[in-house]
């Protein structure tokens, strides 16, 4: 009991550590900012390899996503004769959901792990001491980029993801299932509110593109400089990302929606 | 070189005290590391010299004690003071840590690049010339992964003294080499401490070739110094420690066997 109760004392204490390293870290990337703006050309980089190289995935996620709100969509409208209204189910689903989450999802997998893996291993190699030992800070040179770049990336994606899904819903409802096509985009220009459905959508993606840029570059700067630790800050990155990503996406619904 | 004046030692070690959890790595060292000069520190692995090279470059804190380089205590400097102080030591690491995703001439380039304002034609003279002091002109536009291990240490050496520091560490810098790169590296190392009046200060536990360049020896074990002096002094000393470690013999003071129960009772049961 008493060893239980050590064990739930020393978890406890460690979290707390690892959250104050945490907020440390990124007081130390968001003071890196002034430099970052010196020299923009780091910033465009992994903006590219964070954004320009996750478009792909992007675009087929979201195109598949969007077929399938259409037919679903579609099945259960026309039950209640309403599948006119196909165009904002799907939209609205899209824009203010699926949109940031999904997309924040498959960052996290697929460019999180690519940076905690390259922070990682940049710390198993000695890069990020033999830059400590040139006089240049790692934080600002190396993470502060990759955050702003996750930062920067996150909305554009997740705004790709939704106008692709939108498409995709387009393709099956009224080019496979018959839905009126004015009736598609008329009812989705009319209900689609661009402050209460697109601004927050876009908040939501600009918070999870935070915490992802956040959860990943923390977990490489502080894994432990082995292969094996590098695969399991690689894997605890995708994992507390999700995990953080989709509760913070219910307090930010509660919060935009819930009145 | 600025601050202490010429005779006194470029570092001055006092009390060095370091532990990590429970082990102790440093209990109470000190040492003198004279301007000028290759001193070497050598010991068993495992006892903390390549952590003595991040103490004298503030990349750890001691528990107590002070490390003087140039007469400036370096744990308490800012961190801006600390940086500038840097921008004055080269260090090589044992893997070379070159950064894989930019080329020869860049990694050489980028100490330039981050702390002057040189023009873009100066630069490319001055890594020209720092490759051509490791014999790695031709190899400027090869990528780290295409390089092997002693000319990724060569590299790395060009980019260290890019900056004509006034000191560099290398840690253990002959491990692992093929003995045409040893030859190389012990090579380089003599001649750029002379050439551009540097202090070295190369940790290794190779013997043969960090004896054959240091002007000066620290052999340090269990948390201390065991001997110190010039290269024949320490090969004088009578301690029984020192002959075995020195000439690599498999058995002394440092026991072959690892502490274990009696042989009879382990297998008789």
């Amino acid at each position: 009991m008493l060893e239980l109760l050590r064990q739930l004392g020393r978890s406890g204490l460690q979290s707390l550590a690892n959250l104050g390293r945490g907020h440390i870290l990124l007081a130390g990337i968001l003071l890196g900012l002034p430099s970052l703006v010196a020299r923009p050309q780091l910033l465009l980089a992994q903006i590219f390899n964070v954004g320009v190289l996750s478009v792909l995935i992007i675009a087929v996620s979201g195109l598949f996503v969007g077929m399938v709100l259409g037919l679903q969509g579609y099945y259960v409208l026309s039950q209640f004769g309403a599948a006119q209204s196909l165009g904002v189910m799907v939209a609205a689903s899209l824009v203010r959901e699926l949109g940031p989450v999904v997309t924040a999802l498959l960052v996290a997998g697929r460019a999180g792990s690519a940076l905690t893996a390259e922070v990682g291993l940049m710390k198993a190699t000695e890069q990020l001491s033999g830059l400590e030992m040139m006089a240049v800070d790692p934080v600002k040179r190396i993470l502060t980029p990759r955050f702003f770049g996750g930062l920067v990336s996150m909305p554009l994606l997740a705004a790709m993801f939704s106008a692709i899904g939108v498409m995709g819903g387009w393709f099956v409802g009224v080019g496979l299932l018959g839905v009126d096509e004015g009736a598609y985009w008329g009812q989705l220009q009319a209900k689609i509110d661009f402050e209460e459905d697109v601004v927050n959508g876009v908040i939501k993606s600009i918070v999870f593109g935070f915490v992802v840029a956040w959860i990943a570059l923390f977990q490489g700067y502080e894994a432990i400089p082995t292969s094996e630790g590098v695969s399991r800050a690689t894997t605890r990155t995708v994992v507390h990302s999700a995990l953080a990503v989709l509760g913070l996406d219910f307090v930010l619904t509660a919060l935009m929606f819930g009145d | 070189m600025t601050g202490a004046p010429g005779g006194a030692p470029l570092v001055r070690i006092r009390g060095l005290r370091y532990a990590r959890g429970d082990r102790v790595i440093f209990g109470g060292v000190d040492m003198d590391i004279p301007r000028g000069q290759i001193t070497a520190i050598m010991g068993p692995s495992g006892t903390g010299k390549t952590t003595l090279l991040k103490l004298i470059s503030g990349q750890l804190r001691p528990d107590a004690g002070t490390v003087e380089v140039d007469g400036q205590d370096v744990h308490r400097l800012s961190h801006g003071d600390l940086y500038r102080l840097r921008t004055r030591m080269g260090m090589l690491f044992q893997s070379g840590a070159l950064l894989t995703d930019l080329s020869v001439f860049e990694n050489v380039a980028y100490p330039l690049r981050e702390h002057t304002r040189l023009s873009e034609s100066m630069i490319r003279k001055l890594v020209l010339m720092k490759l051509e002091a490791v014999g790695l002109r031709g190899a400027r536009d090869l990528m780290p992964s295409e390089l092997s291990g002693g000319m990724a240490r060569r590299v790395a050496l060009a980019r260290a003294v890019a900056l004509d520091p006034m000191m560099i560490l290398y840690d253990e810098p002959f491990t692992g080499q093929d003995p045409i790169s040893m030859g190389v590296l012990v090579t380089l190392i003599r001649q750029l401490n002379d050439a551009s009046r540097l202090t070295s200060i190369v940790v290794s536990h190779d013997v043969g070739e960090t004896a054959s360049i240091a002007d000066r020896i620290y052999l340090i074990a269990d948390g201390k110094v065991m001997a110190k002096g010039t290269a024949q002094e320490v090969d004088a000393c009578g301690s029984d420690w020192v002959q075995q470690f020195m000439h690599g013999e498999p058995d002394g003071p440092v026991h072959f066997h690892y502490p274990a129960p009696e042989l009879e009772r382990d297998f008789l049961g």
